[in-house]
């Protein structure tokens, strides 16, 4: 049995292929990245600029008086690839998961089972 | 025995058997989650209480003091920079591998070393939960301290001449 990172990195590996995904990651809201597939993929750009996106969207959330806990952000290039960004809380611990999905791939229900399998891994 | 015949080594933290086992228990947990490579514990005066990995014993010793002074030295940047908050923690970044430190109850310093394979955000999760459980076996020693006296090294004459004597003659035996 492996590290938590290499299990979590399987996770990822097996989203990716089914929903043929190009990359995925997970990292701590603040911006340290925990896994990602592929394994030498440059998530700590990503994480950075994913946790400044996550920055940007709590003050819109403020100024408009909208919902603290963010779901998830979406990003749509006009090709229709998409960058995927979901939140969630594990242990007292705020996750990032984010995903760059391909052209009119769906991701909700693959994502949601990725968050499911996470939980499970992380519970003590 | 005179008061000056009797030396003390202060030693920060010294934990008993049973809490040694706390630890190793704590520090397998630690290296199962994050496949980090070398773990270094001390305490804060860069004693070495546990140290796992390749690092050879000697170097340990040596790595634990310089560990311990960089920390010192870091609340010293921040002290110099008019900064009151306690350093905690400690990154440093080499092209393939990574040292994180800790600083767990102001008592002692956890050490990790890891390849660039590993994600600085896992470790870091799971030496928090290992400081917590950490901190709660410093918390039992602060509550419970070991006897005084089990900690006094004493040295008298005589047991100082006989370890001079065995060194001496250690040192000066002929080589084949």
């Amino acid at each position: 049995m492996g590290s938590t990172q290499e299990r979590l990195e399987e996770i990822l590996y097996a989203m990716n292929r089914e929903g043929n995904f190009e990359a995925a990651m997970l990292s701590m809201k603040d911006g340290l990245p925990l896994a990602s597939s592929p394994a030498h993929y440059e998530d700590d750009m990503a994480a950075a600029m994913v946790t400044l996106l996550n920055e940007t969207v709590k003050r819109i959330n403020h100024q408009l008086n909208l919902s603290q806990q963010v779901d998830e952000i979406s990003i749509v290039g006009d090709d229709r690839a998409r960058l995927v960004c979901r939140y969630f809380v594990v242990d007292g611990n705020e996750l990032l998961l984010t995903v760059l999905a391909p052209p009119d791939q769906s991701y909700r229900r693959l994502t949601n089972k990725v968050i499911k399998d996470v939980e499970r891994l992380w519970s003590p | 025995m005179t008061e000056s015949e009797q030396f003390t080594v202060p030693r920060a933290v010294l934990f008993r058997a049973e809490q040694m086992k706390q630890i190793d228990a704590c520090l397998d947990e630690l290296e199962k989650n994050t496949a980090v490579t070398d773990t270094i514990l001390t305490d804060i005066t860069g004693q070495s209480i546990v140290c796992r990995g390749k690092i050879d014993v000697r170097d340990a010793e040596a790595l634990a003091a310089l560990i311990a002074g960089s920390h010192a030295a870091s609340a010293e940047f921040g002290r110099v920079l008019g900064k009151t908050a306690p350093v905690v923690n400690l990154a440093h970044e080499a092209v393939t591998y990574t040292i994180y430190s800790t600083n767990v109850a102001d008592a002692l310093i956890l050490s990790v070393a890891f390849g660039k394979d590993v994600k600085l955000g896992m470790v870091r999760v799971f030496v928090e939960q290992t400081c917590q459980r950490l901190t709660e076996i410093v918390n039992e020693l602060r509550s419970a301290p070991l006897d005084d006296e089990q900690v006094k090294l004493r040295i008298v004459d005589k047991d100082f001449d006989n370890f001079l004597e065995k060194e001496f003659a250690e040192i000066t035996k002929p080589r084949k």
